[in-house]
């Protein structure tokens, strides 16, 4: 399956963006410029005095003071950069991490259940092999495959007990939802509400990873949006006037 | 981490980065450090020469340009200089005998070196050529030339004799030294230093300040000390251009430029743009240190530093822009060793002065800035040095450190108008600019006391003391009325010494205090016979002692020194012929020390420069506080020179044949007086 390059620049871009600004609204670049300079003094300082051991030592330890409190000048506006860019990278994983499936390949759906439940057949899946049941944990590894390209639904239980899990097949959808659980319900935009008291608590399909191909060399997703955003984060850098 | 790191941009990514680089770095250099010490120690053991047993573990010397052992004894009488006060109880305060002349460049060469000026071939701040008869710097030569790169800048250093601390260097005592006048260029030793007096601004001179006003048209460089530009009006401000230094290339010389934007910024404040630094400040304000660069070709480039002034009375608007002075985080001269420890300082406090004199006098002395915004100047400079020397005697912890602080004799020359009518009266009672100054010192000391340990030895002193200059005394326009000097008839009178006529000279005035005759073999023109010397100098020195000022009757000059009784060494003949030691209230006449010509020979001194030291020796010794008793060489007071061997001494090194002082001992009593 051909990669979202279109998403991955977009996400990239507003993930330099907004990284950027945050960290321009943190940081204090002269304090910052103090301490690194301090720094960089303290460590030419155990090479001045190096003939005397004691001075030497002491300049390390202020070495290691200065340096503490350089990275305290960076870290907190690096931490402010970062809460934006992490939610960020949260809501567009389901865009850009998985490619659907193939027609004709199999896939394996993991649900969790006090109880053994059944699944309704539907068009275009069909179970490859029996379900198998970890009777300690409760958890049943299911074999499908899809027989032609679309959406699916797979409905597991009955009536009002039932839960349902969208499957992709051949085509690429914007968001792939990798499943539903009770404790990520609603958070992750890709992930199904479950409610309490159903059947079934967790019910998750594995996609196959979405590979980037940069310069000859297949990345994850995370990889790609790194080196991209980086890349768009210097003139973003310059635009913005940050100065290190 | 890193990759989130990533997402800020790759520069604080890096930055990041490199603290786990300086990590690295710092504990691999603590590893070496422990891992080879013992190996440096045997090596230093089997190389270095054997001394004699230390009678101290360190020695710090505390240098106060100008300070008066006169004013300190009033002021320590009054109570209100505790520090010393302490010091003299622990130790002891004594005269220190300066130099002939008592003037820095030659008192700390003498300090530095243990020898007299004879032998250190420093006689003035100036020296003159005798193929030319002009003045040149005593201290050191800078020249230019082009290369490939673009020019190349050479710097010799002229002061002859070894500095004490590089004599200690090979005994494996290591010092630290800041600010010590006449050490430019910074020389390799053990240790590390930072130069001070004769360094030149980015100019080339010795304080060029640039005032830019919108009612200069042209720009002016008639004014002595700085440069007048003009400040054109634009739409969004005004703009002018900051002369920079000159540039040799291979086909011209040509002056680099930086251009100079004012703005107006909101609630009364200005952006001033130097370069492409900006800085906000409000009218009447000095602005921190601006970083200046002048680009040297495609792919060099100078830096240094300025602090401007800006006053706007609404039409009129003037900018006072400090000289340049070399940036110390990217020197372009050697004003530190090693290389770099003047980037060391910089980057531990921040940016700070690195010009010989960095107070700027001459823009008091032109009124182009007033007295409050001198003294700030005054007061940040010391500020800087201050914080310097308490962070790096922390550092020195055995061996010697020494640092020098200019600010009381550039506050004592501008200042001591406040202190007397133009008469000569003192106006007694008042709490005087230089009086609170020397307090703020004993704060300084107070706070290096408690910095001293047990085996230590604290020296505060000054190289001279101070008096006040009220009258100036055109010894060329003496020399004139008494037939031994001619001008040229064609003369402006402005044209320094190349307009005295040498064929008929005989004897001239050069510098703050120094008689040169006119020697035949010496001088290029020379027309006196050897034999005439002795007539000539016995005329003079009877002329000089009977130079009566006429609006007082009172003597104008104290002694003349001849140079055979004043110097001893080598360099002696290329030193003043008769020195002249003026009394208390009489100087050199601004004229007269500039060569031009004059009409009389006694003027009013009218400027700002109030206070002086240019007078006999005997009249402004320094002063010495020790923190122990030391004993007084055979009944005669201390000298200048003696520091050198005595500090030798004390870390147990034998001080080499050529220093002219007496090693001084440690006493079990206290001779303080």
């Amino acid at each position: 399956m051909e990669a979202p390059w279109f998403s991955m620049i977009f996400a990239s871009l507003l993930v330099a963006v907004v990284a950027v600004l945050a960290f321009k609204w943190a940081y204090r670049p002269h304090s910052a410029l103090v301490k690194r300079n301090r720094m960089v003094a303290r460590l030419i300082e155990m090479f001045l005095y190096q003939e005397s051991l004691r001075a030497s030592g002491r300049a390390a330890g202020r070495l290691m003071k200065a340096l503490g409190a350089y990275l305290v000048a960076l870290l907190l506006p690096l931490f402010a950069a970062m809460a934006p860019a992490v939610l960020i990278l949260v809501l567009v994983e389901p865009m850009l991490a998985w490619s659907p499936f193939s027609a004709g390949q199999d896939f394996l759906v993991e649900t969790e259940s006090p109880e053994t439940v059944e699944w309704q057949e539907a068009e275009g899946l069909q179970l490859t092999a029996p379900p198998f049941r970890f009777s300690d944990s409760g958890r049943t590894v299911w074999r499908f495959q899809g027989e032609k390209e679309g959406i699916f639904e797979l409905t597991f239980g009955e009536g009002k007990e039932h839960s349902t899990l969208e499957v992709v097949i051949g085509t690429r959808t914007w968001i792939l939802k990798p499943g539903w659980t009770t404790s990520a319900a609603g958070l992750l935009p890709g992930v199904g509400a479950i409610r309490e008291g159903q059947a079934i608590s967790r019910c998750l399909v594995e996609y196959p990873e979405q590979l980037y191909r940069i310069s000859g060399w297949n990345c994850g997703w995370l990889t790609a949006l790194s080196v991209i955003s980086f890349l768009l984060a210097i003139p973003a850098a310059i635009i913005f006037k940050i100065r290190l | 981490m890193s990759f989130f790191l990533s997402y800020i941009g790759p520069g604080a990514g890096i930055a990041a980065a490199g603290t786990l680089l300086v990590t690295v770095i710092a504990v691999a250099t603590m590893l070496a450090n422990f891992a080879f010490w013992p190996i440096r120690r045997v090596w230093r053991w089997i190389r270095l020469p054997k001394k004699g047993k230390a009678q101290v573990r360190r020695v710090i010397v505390m240098g106060l340009d100008g300070m008066d052992p006169r004013r300190v004894e009033r002021l320590m009488k009054d109570g209100v200089m505790p520090s010393f006060s302490k010091l003299a109880e622990q130790g002891g305060f004594y005269r220190l005998g300066s130099t002939v002349p008592p003037i820095s460049p030659v008192a700390w060469s003498s300090f530095l070196t243990g020898t007299n000026p004879g032998k250190h071939g420093i006689f003035d701040f100036v020296a003159r050529d005798p193929r030319t008869y002009l003045p040149k710097l005593s201290s050191a030569e800078v020249s230019q030339r082009p290369s490939r790169f673009g020019t190349r800048v050479n710097v010799k250093g002229l002061r002859k004799s070894e500095p004490f601390w590089k004599h200690l260097g090979k005994y494996g005592v290591s010092s630290t030294v800041l600010r010590v006048p006449i050490t430019f260029p910074a020389e390799p030793f053990d240790g590390s230093i930072l130069s001070a007096m004769c360094i030149p601004d980015l100019r080339g001179t010795q304080s060029s300040y640039t005032f830019f006003s919108t009612e200069v048209e042209e720009e002016d460089d008639s004014h002595s000390g700085g440069l007048w530009a003009p400040l054109e009006r634009e739409d969004s401000g005004w703009k002018g251009i900051l002369p920079g230094p000159e540039e040799s290339s291979a086909k011209d010389r040509s002056r680099l430029e930086a251009n100079v934007e004012i703005r107006d910024a909101a609630d009364g404040r200005y952006t001033i743009k130097v370069g492409s630094e900006e800085v906000d400040v409000s009218a009447g304000e000095l602005s921190p240190w601006v970083r200046v660069s002048f680009p040297i070709g495609k792919w060099r480039k100078m830096h240094g530093l300025v602090r401007v002034q800006l006053q706007s009375d609404g039409e009129k608007v003037t900018l006072y822009v400090t000289p340049i002075q070399i940036d110390p985080a990217r020197p372009v001269l050697p004003i530190g060793f090693p290389w770099i420890f003047s980037n060391y300082l910089s980057r531990l406090i921040g940016p700070y002065a690195t010009l010989g004199l960095a107070e700027d006098t001459s823009a008091l002395n032109d009124g182009v800035i007033d007295d409050a915004t001198f003294l700030k100047q005054a007061e940040d400079i010391h500020k800087e040095r201050e914080e310097m020397a308490l962070e790096l005697m922390n550092h020195r912890t055995k061996g010697m450190f020494a640092c020098v602080f200019d600010g009381p004799d550039r506050i004592q020359h501008m200042f001591f108008r406040e202190e007397e009518t133009p008469e000569g009266v003192s106006k007694e009672g008042e709490s005087t600019t230089i009086d609170r100054m020397y307090q703020d010192l004993d704060s300084l000391v107070g706070k290096t006391i408690q910095k001293v340990r047990r085996d230590d030895l604290l020296l505060v002193i000054s190289d001279h003391g101070f008096t006040s200059f009220r009258r100036g005394v055109d010894l060329n326009c003496l020399l004139e009325q008494e037939g031994l000097l001619h001008w040229k008839s064609e003369s402006t009178g402005r044209g320094a010494y190349g307009d005295i006529d040498w064929t008929r000279t005989k004897a001239y005035a050069f510098g703050l205090s120094g008689i040169y005759f006119n020697l035949k073999g010496r001088e290029a023109g020379g027309i006196l016979e050897k034999n005439e010397v002795s007539d000539l100098a016995n005329k003079i020195t009877a002329l000089l002692m009977d130079l009566r000022d006429p609006e007082s009757g009172d003597p104008a000059v104290s002694k003349v020194y001849r140079s055979a009784e004043a110097y001893r060494g080598p360099y002696s003949n290329e030193g003043p012929d008769l020195v002249v030691g003026y009394h208390e209230g009489y100087r050199v006449s601004w004229d007269c020390a500039s060569g031009y010509r004059s009409d009389s020979i006694f003027s009013v001194n009218d400027k700002c420069w109030s206070g002086d030291h240019c007078v006999d020796r005997s009249l402004v010794p320094g002063m010495m506080f020790a923190s122990r008793p030391l004993e007084s060489i055979n009944g005669r007071g201390f000298q200048l020179v003696d520091l050198a061997p005595s500090i030798l001494r004390w870390f147990g090194v034998k001080p080499p044949g050529n220093m002219d002082g007496e090693a001084i001992r440690f006493s079990t009593s206290n001779p303080t007086g």
